[in-house]
């Protein structure tokens, strides 16, 4: 598999308070690569850091062999890489077609394309591209669904989940575990945010493990889930996923 | 101690709560169990009033308390720890925290309710005095559920607190709560983690498009079939 995505020892301080400390991994293209660790261990931050919405105090990305670390946001969606937001964060007083015409916009200049282009990305997330209500309207499963949508209209390579599934019921994982292999088979890598160790262990083709801003581990689901830094921090030792 | 009886709650003309009845006795630990839309987080803004209901009541120590508004909900020590974290996050942690204890009864038990907080969530002491809106997600549901134990409640309302948090605090976090009930405080939880619900609970609902389809105790809803398939994802 070839790399796709790359960070090199990056570092992110917020004033005195170290988020991300020289972190180190690679994204391979097409694969599901989850990203899990303690509250405050810096997924967020990783991610924002990847989109631009962050800046790195120190170190690179490299996307496709270029480095990225430091470009605004709109620039690196331009260049193929988006993200969801972990709360979701909807254009509320606009009609569910329109939120996703914004991401598609970003490719597509035309408007009647651009809504092409959204009532496609609508129907790939499990949506009637026909719907007239708005995001008001929905409820916990298609508020995420939407805001998956809107990330996705701009035609990613990569694209970046943040906590998609929380408080999904088990019956909710499901059909939206199948959604984002669906993702995946149309080309997409992704990067999964997400603590349902269910959805994690099922979804990733490797899983890169933070805590305290620092990677401490990166393998196989099952690698990083029997990783005794993992469970000190993260799993517990009672938790089914641990071998014994 | 809580009884709501035969309440409905309409959105517009779209019903979201018909005809409900559910009931928390002193101490007691109640779950209610869903999917998403199904009314949970209704029923819990019904009882703090940021809802009006359009039929039925609300009762609290056998005084009915749906006509009250919203602000006078806490001074009955029913806390409610919203979906969604809802902190002030212009507001340091320990500000927001001591927000939780704004009414007098509580107010003298801020330190207990501080130290209670902090001993749940270290983390949150580490990060005092550090604006809200800085938090990782995880961290402010952290500072959501710490804000409404401040209260000192008699009712403790949580709507999702497992949302957001690692699989590791997830267990602390319902392990605490037994704790804290078991202290006393009568607990009303909405969660989709239902078999750490189902480990806590004394009894529960399950709701369905605004009305309770089955009822009973842990156990018996454990080994109901509905519940296994649809939320145990067995």
């Amino acid at each position: 598999m070839s790399e796709i995505l790359r960070l090199e020892k990056v570092t992110k301080r917020f004033g005195g308070l170290v988020a991300v400390s020289a972190a180190s991994f690679a994204v391979n293209q097409g694969e599901i690569l989850g990203i899990i660790g303690p509250n405050g261990a810096g997924k967020t931050t990783v991610f924002n850091l990847i989109v631009g919405l962050h800046k790195p105090t120190d170190g690179r990305i490299v996307f496709n062999g270029r480095e990225i670390q430091g470009q605004p946001p709109h620039k690196i969606a331009r260049l193929g890489i988006t993200k969801t937001f972990q709360t979701i964060s909807l254009f509320n007083d606009m009609p569910i077609l329109d939120n996703v015409v914004v991401g598609a916009l970003l490719r597509h200049k035309k408007v009647g394309d651009a809504v092409a282009e959204a009532r496609r990305t609508l129907a790939k997330v499990g949506f009637d591209p026909d719907i007239t209500s708005s995001p008001g309207d929905l409820g916990l499963v298609d508020r995420a669904r939407l805001e998956v949508a809107r990330a996705l209209a701009t035609g990613p390579s990569i694209l970046l989940l943040d906590e998609v599934m929380a408080g999904l019921t088990p019956t909710e994982v499901k059909v939206a575990v199948e959604m984002i292999r669906g993702l995946r088979h149309e080309g997409i890598t992704l990067m999964v945010v997400e603590h349902n160790m269910r959805a994690i262990m099922s979804l990733s083709d490797r899983i890169v493990a933070f805590n305290h801003g620092a990677k401490i581990a990166d393998g196989s689901p099952e690698e990083v889930s029997n990783h005794p830094d993992v469970i000190d921090s993260y799993l517990g030792a009672d938790s089914e996923y641990v071998k014994r | 101690m809580l009884s709501v009886e035969n309440i409905s709650v309409h959105y517009d003309r779209v019903p979201a709560l018909i005809d409900l009845n559910i009931s928390v006795g002193q101490g007691e630990f109640v779950g209610v169990i869903g999917s998403n839309r199904a009314g949970k987080s209704t029923l819990l803004k019904a009882i703090s009033n940021l809802v009006p209901i359009s039929a039925g009541k609300i009762m609290f120590d056998g005084q009915p308390v749906h006509r009250l508004p919203p602000h006078q909900i806490p001074p009955l020590r029913i806390a409610h720890v919203p979906e969604g974290r809802q902190v002030f996050p212009g507001m340091t942690v320990e500000e927001n925290l001591n927000l939780g204890a704004i009414i007098p009864t509580a107010k003298k038990k801020r330190a207990e309710g501080l130290e209670l907080s902090y001993s749940l969530f270290p983390r949150l002491q580490q990060r005092r005095t550090q604006f809200a809106g800085t938090l990782s997600g995880g961290e402010q549901q952290m500072l959501a559920i710490a804000r409404g134990l401040m209260l000192d409640p008699r009712l403790l309302m949580l709507d999702e607190p497992s949302i957001g948090l690692a699989p590791m605090l997830v267990k602390e976090v319902f392990e605490k709560v037994t704790e804290i009930q078991k202290l006393g405080t009568a607990v009303l939880l909405v969660d989709q983690n239902v078999p750490l619900t189902l480990g806590c609970i004394d009894r529960g609902y399950v709701i369905e498009n605004g009305r309770v389809v089955i009822q009973g105790s842990a156990d018996e809803l454990r080994g109901n079939p509905a519940v296994k398939e649809a939320y145990l994802g067995l």
